[in-house]
């Protein structure tokens, strides 16, 4: 099993994880589409750590994983805010931005 | 090194899980569907023998993000009164645009060469914490921090009712 | 020196004009007060300048740099010679002189309107020494047009009088006709000499071949028809006496109607090289002559008569010109000023103490107006050539030049003129100057303030003198052409009987009523109605304007209309509609815009590694 399936695999994800952020109607359904995605990119960090036999390749991972907290925690509070002010949670009903 | 098998396994049920989490309806179950593709990394981590990287990923990602996520859609839906549930749009667009990306970058994986696999030279578990606190990682180390206390904070104002 | 001392004297209406007119316009007799200072100051440093050009006759050259390009450089500056500064003094004194006498003549006017006047009348000045000092003739075309808007201004002084209006517009126009021509003539002849410089121009021109400088010199002539009121572009001179009348004695009379002249002298080595040039300024000359001066006969308005008659004399210094003697042109020129100036500022003053214009509303004003009165005598004396005065000298010469020139036709129109000149200012003497008050009003008249009488006077004694100083201008200006057959003692005799014929005719009409003047315009109707409706001209020029140029204004604003703004439009609601277009892409959903994001992901993605 070579480097290039996990990254197929990752790629896949990754390709998935788009294809959620730009369909969902829910944010929150677009929040989990998020995680796939680092995911993705994590994976791929520690195979090519593996690929190069450097322990290095698990360090961006785990600074991935704590961004990715962050990211989750700021945005359920950016929903909840936005179900306070728009009373949805629909990302298709939120156009401030309608030009 | 890991049996080949269990290899296939996992890498099958990454796939399948994959798709579960972007394409159920049911919110609840899209979220649980995440917690078994982030645990299947987690295995690929400690097969690659980044041991501290798998159960970290187990530790803070399947309990906790997952969790946090799963609190939040229970929530909503004492909020809604029925199983929250998320339906697609522009689906023919977006499924396009994704497939087109993945073409890309299978493409641009397929015509790379890559090196051989090289083994360690140290063990990793050992070597983790050394790097990390001892050599030029503590700086980003310890701004990682203060990143996360400033989520919290962040989280904390944001969420709050006036 | 000559040419700072010219440069102070053209310069200082110029900063009376920027004061009055930004500054003081409101306080009239202030305004007043500033532009005759600065013009009497041009008066002053005019003669400076005059006498150092006697002492020293150049020419005076102050130039400085204005625009300068790869392709061509041009120079703003001032030419100083016998013939500019002998102008310039000419110019000075008339404004000076004019200026003075409006400080009585409108009097009554508002306090911001009289400021507008001396405003208008100060650019009016600096323009007009701008034009004759000009160094080339780009700069001499810029003064130009700048005399033709201040003349434009001047006739609609009083803009609220329609007819004053359409006077000033028709003006305009009409010598802006001739501007035409002269433009297209100093671009053809910038053309075939790579030269504005008027030196330049004047050196190159005898080199060129005789039908450019033909076409050349004739579009250059155009202009001078249309400023100098020649047939057939003179119509808008007597509607152009609806200004005030000082405007027409400065104006109309003395200076900006003989910038044509002017110029055409100015360039006269041009014009001489080419024969046919000559010959068409020569004809068009005399016979404008003799034209005006028929339709002077039947004027009832004592303007209107002045107005033709300065049309007519004109005519005489073109004709001067055309027969090919400068000098005697530019003296006619330099004459008429004082005399044609005089004149009208007499009639401004009967019509300022009679309150009608009608020459039949006058009649004995020679014993309450005396000094009015006499003045108008010397003016109309010296303009029909009674020796001593002035005008006696320089028509001498101009009849002498065209007897002695090989084409005979002018002649015999300018001594036809001469007859006519003679009766028809005699006839308006005698009718209202002399004789029995025909109206209530002139027996009210009298006689004029001060400061009406003493420009009067002092254009008087002029119009006496200027005669005498014949021989000096023409050894100032310098010889061009030596004159054939040195004395035809026969000519001054004719033309003076003929004169004494036409004053005496005159007094047998109108003086004595010998002869019936109303019996005789029965006999001759056809002919009196003929020049009664100014040979129709005005008629046929409104059809030319009517059918012809607005029928192509009309093509033009359609063109305008649908082409050029269609093209404008069509391009602005092309625009709109691919705005409103793309708009729709501006759904304000973030996930739309990450599509677009990830559409341009894949396309750079596929060019930077170079896919397909």
């Amino acid at each position: 099993m070579g480097v290039k399936a996990i990254l197929i695999l990752s790629a896949f994800m990754f390709s998935l994880g788009v294809f959620g952020i730009l369909t969902r109607r829910s944010a929150l359904g677009i929040l989990i589409a998020l995680e796939l995605i680092f995911n993705a990119a994590n994976l791929n960090f520690a195979a090519f750590g593996r690929m190069f036999g450097k322990v290095e390749g698990s360090i961006f991972p785990l600074f991935g994983i704590a961004i990715t907290v962050c990211e989750v925690v700021l945005g359920f509070a950016i929903i909840f805010y936005l179900y306070r002010v728009r009373k949805t949670t629909k990302a298709d009903e939120i156009d401030i931005l309608k030009g | 090194m890991i049996n080949p098998v269990l290899y296939g396994i996992f890498t099958f049920l990454l796939f399948v899980f994959s798709i579960l989490t972007i394409a159920h309806r049911d919110l609840m179950k899209a979220s649980l569907s995440l917690a078994v593709v982030l645990f299947v990394t987690a295995f690929f981590y400690i097969a690659f023998k980044f041991e501290f990287l798998g159960w970290t990923q187990i530790l803070l990602y399947v309990g906790g993000i997952v969790v946090l996520i799963l609190f939040v859609i229970m929530l909503a839906r004492e909020y809604v009164g029925k199983p929250l549930e998320s339906g697609f749009r522009r689906t023919w667009l977006g499924g396009l645009v994704s497939a087109l990306i993945f073409i890309f970058l299978l493409w641009v994986i397929l015509s790379t060469e890559f090196p051989e696999i090289q083994n360690f030279s140290t063990e990793p578990v050992k070597d983790l914490p050394n790097l990390l606190l001892a050599t030029h990682y503590v700086l980003p180390f310890e701004v990682l921090s203060l990143l996360l206390l400033a989520a919290l904070f962040g989280g904390i104002v944001i969420a709050r009712r006036e | 020196m000559a040419g700072i001392y010219a440069l102070i004297s053209f310069l200082s209406p110029f900063i009376a004009f920027i004061i009055i007119g930004l500054l003081t316009r409101r306080w009239g007799k202030f305004s007043a007060g500033i532009s005759i200072l600065a013009v009497l100051n041009s008066l002053l440093f005019s003669v400076l300048a005059f006498f150092q050009v006697k002492a020293n006759p150049g020419p005076h050259f102050v130039e400085w740099l204005w625009l300068s390009q790869k392709i061509f450089t041009f120079k703003f500056g001032i030419w100083v010679d016998p013939l500019s500064s002998a102008m310039l003094f000419v110019v000075a004194l008339v404004a000076s002189m004019v200026q003075i006498y409006s400080l009585g003549y409108i009097s009554d006017e508002t306090p911001p309107s009289l400021g507008r006047y001396y405003a208008y009348h100060s650019l009016f000045t600096f323009s007009m020494m701008g034009l004759v000092l000009a160094k080339n003739v780009l700069e001499l075309f810029v003064f130009w047009e700048l005399v033709g808007l201040c003349s434009y201004l001047l006739i609609g002084f009083w803009y609220y009088k329609p007819t004053a209006a359409k006077a000033a517009v028709k003006a305009f126009w009409t010598t802006k006709l001739g501007d035409v021509g002269f433009m297209l003539g100093l671009l053809y002849l910038y053309k075939h000499t790579g030269s504005f410089e008027l030196n330049d121009l004047l050196a190159k021109a005898p080199a060129l071949s005789s039908g450019v400088l033909t076409t050349g010199a004739l579009m250059l002539f155009a202009g001078a028809m249309g400023k100098s009121a020649q047939f057939p572009l003179h119509i808008w001179l007597p509607d152009a006496m609806e200004g005030p009348t000082p405007v027409s004695a400065l104006i109309h009379a003395a200076t900006m109607v003989a910038a044509g002249v002017y110029m055409v002298a100015r360039l006269f080595p041009l014009f001489a090289a080419s024969k046919v040039a000559l010959w068409v300024i020569a004809i068009i000359g005399a016979f404008t002559a003799f034209l005006a001066a028929t339709m002077a006969i039947v004027q009832e308005d004592i303007k209107r008569v002045l107005a033709y008659s300065t049309i007519s004399q004109l005519g005489y210094m073109m004709a001067g010109l055309g027969v090919g003697n400068m000098n005697a042109g530019f003296f006619h020129l330099f004459t008429h000023a004082y005399f044609k100036a005089l004149l009208f500022l007499c009639a401004g003053a009967v019509i300022h103490a009679v309150h009608s214009n009608s020459i039949w509303d006058m009649g004995g004003l020679l014993k309450r107006m005396p000094i009015t009165g006499i003045s108008f005598l010397i003016g109309l004396l010296a303009l029909a050539g009674f020796p001593p005065f002035s005008g006696f000298f320089s028509k001498e010469e101009i009849l002498h030049a065209a007897y002695t020139a090989e084409f005979k036709l002018p002649f015999y129109f300018l001594v036809a003129g001469v007859f006519l000149t003679a009766f028809y200012m005699a006839r308006v003497f005698f009718v209202a100057f002399l004789g029995k008050e025909r109206k209530e009003s002139a027996k009210h008249a009298h006689e004029a303030p001060p400061s009406m009488t003493i420009p009067l006077i002092i254009l008087s004694v002029f119009s006496i003198i200027a005669g005498f100083y014949k021989s000096g201008l023409y050894k100032l200006l310098g010889e061009h052409h030596e004159i054939h057959g040195a004395s035809l003692p026969f000519l001054p005799l004719v033309s003076l009987g003929l004169a004494i014929f036409g004053f005496i005719l005159a007094y047998l009409y109108y003086g004595s009523e010998t002869f019936s003047a109303e019996k005789t315009t029965k006999r001759v109707f056809p002919v009196y109605n003929l020049i009664y409706q100014k040979y129709y001209m005005d008629h046929i020029a409104e059809w030319i304007y009517s059918k012809i140029a607005l029928g192509l204004a009309f093509l033009a604003s359609w063109w305008d209309r649908h082409i050029v703004d269609g093209a404008v439009n069509w391009v602005t609601y092309t625009t709109g509609r691919i705005g409103k277009g793309l708009r729709t892409i501006q759904t304000g959903v973030i996930q739309d815009y990450l599509v677009y994001i990830a559409i341009a992901f894949i396309i750079i993605g596929f060019i930077v590694f170079q896919i397909f």
